[in-house]
């Protein structure tokens, strides 16, 4: 587990193996909540915070108590980042009430974001120990972030762009994805 | 039964999760590289739909609705635990070209919101016609993109060759550019054919 | 405090059934799981030893470590219906877009081909690993061959890194194969 692993491993989550451009995970609230940038940094940092708190209970979970259990993952996934959302939810409505005000129905959305149960699937799946884990988490939740802010700032400019009528709304968004994966697939080779 | 056909059609087109109610996303971009693979990923999918929407719908009146969530969840999962397993048994070469994104249907947006708007508040026959149609839905859009992805991308069709051997596809179609622009294409096509419509 | 252990109760009776449900579901989906696996091992061993009778195991090389990335899972040892031998070598290693999972053949001084399992390189380039036109030039091909792309091997347009990672990974491993045969197994 050298430092030069674990920074391969971090580079590789959060850009070579982008989850919006290159793994298609996360998309319902991604496309939903780019229209702004405000929503999508304010997005962006609770899909962190949540993704790496996920990651590390899930990741004791599943090492310590489910040997033998392995086919009740989905199940305990699940409902630990449910949990963990309603947790934050809770905590953030009492003590820090204007992120709760402003993260407002995204909070309950990150539940929903396949992206976050992916990470913590494929930190099983490729047997990484507790920091991997823990850095390949960061990354990707990281680059789920990135790919929220940019998009989002292609989407204000978008609004006041000339786009064809029947492109306007979501079939030029889609478009405007498709055409940033072109500039990610080219990060392809940049870890060996 | 002219109204369970009104609910079954409307998961068709007009309320198409994939392309007007833009749910589900991750799986139809991901899985659509060969139409078998659609196919595959649309059997999954429905079963967990069918099963979780009548599981909840059968047993809706026990269910305390402060509790409602956590127990749709464990039927979802449930479900889609059954298809992992029963894949990774009889289909080991779908399970592996499906990979991650099986189980990931459990978090799948339209099962979940499914399950919550309709099969909580509506009888079982009616909450089944709901399940197929957005069933049938979700495959007609994933099978629509892989049977372009495939064509275009690799110039076969469920692994036949449709284009001569001269053919040089264009691979980026395969990859996750070619996923989104031409997705883009088809949510444009359906809004512009529904709104011609009305 | 009342409802919150009632809460509590529902839940966990909920979800005791839906494991019970599982579990069951899991007793008779298992062994079939097993079964696959066995059955895609055996058919991938006989694909590159087509005279293969039997093999087995050896479980001390199991899950080691070798320069560059390169991982040896398992190391079976073939024997053949004319009563040769071979070894075949379940390996993983680095390639363009991620890991190739693979098994190699290995008979006395030269390879005996090699399968693609799992791979993640460019479909229509790099995938193009899989193919019988790529793979086949492995066959019989010499241990004491430089196996470097575009000199003894021939790439694949467009692909090099994917070429040359298969090709210095049936290189590496035939260092440790030769090692391992060497140590008299």
């Amino acid at each position: 587990m050298s430092v030069t692993t674990l920074i391969k491993i971090f580079i590789a989550a959060m850009i070579v193996d982008n989850m919006v451009f290159i793994r298609y995970l996360g998309m319902c609230p991604y496309v939903g909540v780019t229209g702004d940038m405000d929503s999508a940094t304010g997005m962006g940092f609770a899909v962190i915070f949540v993704t790496t708190l996920a990651t590390v209970v899930t990741w004791i979970v599943y090492h310590y108590f489910m040997t033998g259990l392995e086919f009740l993952e989905i199940l305990v996934f699940i409902f630990t980042i449910a949990s963990l959302v309603q947790l934050v939810e809770i905590y953030l409505k009492k003590n820090v009430p204007a992120l709760y005000k402003s993260l407002g129905i995204y909070l309950p959305l990150i539940t929903t974001n396949c992206s976050i149960l992916a990470i913590t699937f494929i930190n099983i799946d490729k047997s990484y120990n507790f920091v991997e884990s823990l850095l390949f988490a960061f990354g990707a939740s990281g680059g789920f972030a990135i790919a929220l802010i940019i998009l989002a700032g292609v989407r204000e400019r978008l609004r006041f762009s000339n786009v064809p009528k029947f492109l306007k709304g979501y079939p030029i968004v889609f478009i405007s994805i498709g055409l940033i994966a072109v500039a990610f697939l080219g990060f392809k080779g940049l870890i060996k | 039964m002219e109204e369970l056909w009104k609910e079954f059609k409307k998961g068709l087109f007009l309320q198409n999760p994939v392309l007007i109610l833009m749910v589900g996303l991750c799986s139809v971009l991901a899985v659509s590289t060969t139409v078998e693979n659609a196919i595959g990923m649309t059997l999954g999918f429905s079963f967990v739909l069918i099963t979780s929407e009548l599981i909840v719908s059968a047993i809706r009146k026990l269910i305390p609705n402060h509790l409602r969530i956590p127990i749709f969840l464990v039927a979802i999962a449930g479900s889609t635990t059954v298809v992992d397993l029963v894949m990774k048994a009889y289909s080991p070469t779908l399970s592996k070209s499906l990979g991650i994104f099986i189980p990931l249907i459990v978090v799948n947006c339209i099962v979940l919101a499914r399950v919550e708007a309709f099969a909580y508040k509506k009888s079982i026959l009616v909450t089944l016609f709901d399940a197929l149609g957005m069933s049938v839905g979700y495959g007609i859009a994933i099978i629509a993109l892989a049977a372009v992805r495939e064509i275009l991308g690799s110039g076969t069709f469920l692994g036949y060759r449709v284009f001569p051997q001269g053919f040089k596809p264009a691979g980026i179609i395969l990859l996750p550019p070619g996923a989104f622009i031409i997705l883009g294409i088809y949510i444009a096509v359906l809004r512009g054919y529904i709104g011609r419509k009305s | 405090m009342r409802d919150i252990i009632k809460n509590a109760l529902i839940i966990t009776l909920v979800a005791i059934i839906g494991s019970g449900i599982l579990g069951w579901v899991y007793s008779f989906t298992s062994p079939e799981i097993q079964k696959q696996k066995e059955r895609s091992l055996r058919e991938g061993i006989k694909t590159i030893f087509s005279n293969e009778e039997t093999f087995k195991e050896l479980e001390d090389f199991r899950d080691t470590e070798l320069s560059d990335g390169i991982k040896v899972l398992n190391v079976y040892k073939v024997k053949n219906k004319d009563g040769s031998e071979g070894y075949v070598f379940h390996a993983l290693f680095p390639g363009y877009g991620g890991k190739i999972e693979s098994l190699i053949g290995y008979e006395d001084d030269v390879c005996s081909g090699i399968i693609i399992l799992e791979h993640a390189e460019t479909p229509g380039l790099g995938a193009k690993i899989t193919t019988d036109e790529f793979r086949k030039q492995f066959v019989n091909k010499p241990l004491s061959d430089p196996f470097v792309p575009k000199k003894d091997v021939v790439a694949i347009t467009g692909a090099t890194v994917s070429s040359r990672s298969v090709s210095s990974a049936i290189k590496k491993i035939a260092e440790f194969y030769r090692e391992e045969v060497k140590g008299g197994k």
